[in-house]
């Protein structure tokens, strides 16, 4: 048995195909949205199936032989997704809901945070700036940090630091380095 | 059953056994609370808060069973602090689960929890409060048989 909180759209992932996130919190109650393989074995009791999408075709998970519903749980309240996989409410409030998950020897669990944009865009805003020839910041943990490193090429290969990425574009990467 | 996710520092993880009684009501015993407490590089430092019966075992360990392993009873929490890096792998047990750092990021720890036996419940439930963890604390009142979550299962 496990238990684990969510947050708003955070996601659970049940041996790769049972894909559980949590769409909306209220003091009490969870609305889930839960996606699955078709099949006799996947069945949900208390269900809502996806409504079908304006333009009258079916939504991408639909046309993958997936199996979309939205469900709304109270607390205490167990559905079944499959014969041996139970989740359940323990407790839910506006900030996170409490699952539980009961489920056979072999049964594999991971959790998913939901995709943080601004960290690509940071990436992708870093080369930008890189090849613009502005690059003076480093990427990794500092990469918020200003950067204090100003001095020019000459003065880096004096002190025998690196600089490759000090570099103005376009730069000439000598062989000897 | 395996359980993969991501903690962070003072992010614990408990793990408990379920035991009936005999007037069919369910107690919650509590055996291991796990808390990363520090990262460096591609390095982090557990706590594992234990019982004294159950074992904490590095895989690459010299020693598979720990003295006086065999005659141990359930009594007081005692600290266990390893610093582990991607690919260690420790068992607790006997036969309980078998934790496996996947990696650390970032400040964050991947961990996956493999259970090994029935009638467990890990609680991967972060605490509310952002306040530094006391671990000294936390043994305090699992030695008195009360759990240091103020909503514990």
């Amino acid at each position: 048995m496990l238990v684990l909180s969510r947050k708003k759209s955070e996601t659970l992932l049940i041996n790769g195909v049972i894909r559980i996130e949590v769409m909306h919190l209220t003091k009490a109650t969870v609305r889930l949205r839960v996606s699955m393989p078709k099949g006799p074995q996947h069945s949900l009791s208390i269900a809502r199936k996806e409504p079908r999408q304006r333009n009258g075709g079916l939504g991408k998970a639909a046309q993958a032989g997936m199996n979309v519903v939205h469900m709304t749980l109270l607390n205490q309240q167990v559905v079944d997704l499959d014969p041996a996989i139970s989740l359940g409410v323990v407790d839910a409030d506006k900030a996170r809901v409490l699952l539980v998950v009961d489920a056979p020897a072999g049964t594999g669990i991971s959790t998913l945070e939901p995709h943080d944009p601004t960290r690509n865009d940071g990436a992708e805003k870093q080369n930008l700036l890189q090849f613009m020839g502005q690059g003076t910041e480093r990427g990794g943990d500092d990469r918020d940090k200003p950067s204090v490193r100003s001095e020019t090429r000459a003065e880096a290969i004096e002190g025998n630091e690196t600089v490759a990425d000090l570099l103005p574009f376009p730069a000439t990467f000598s062989p000897e380095r | 059953m395996e359980v993969t996710a991501q903690v962070g520092r003072d992010h614990p993880v408990d793990l408990k056994r379920i035991v009936m009684n005999s007037d069919g009501s369910q107690v919650h015993e509590h055996l291991l609370t796990i808390v990363p407490v520090s990262f460096r590089g591609g390095t982090a430092k557990f706590c594992f808060l234990g019982r004294s019966d159950v074992h904490i075992i590095r895989q690459e360990a010299r020693k598979q069973a720990p003295s006086g392993s065999s005659g141990r009873t359930a009594s007081r929490f005692t600290n266990l602090a390893m610093t582990l890096q991607a690919g260690a792998v420790v068992k607790v047990g006997p036969g309980l689960v078998e934790l496996s750092l996947i990696a650390v990021s970032r400040g964050l720890a991947t961990i996956k929890a493999a259970i090994q036996a029935d009638g467990l419940l890990l609680n991967l439930e972060p605490l509310a409060g952002t306040q530094e963890l006391n671990l000294r604390r936390i043994i305090e009142r699992l030695n008195q048989g009360q759990d240091y979550r103020s909503d514990a299962l």
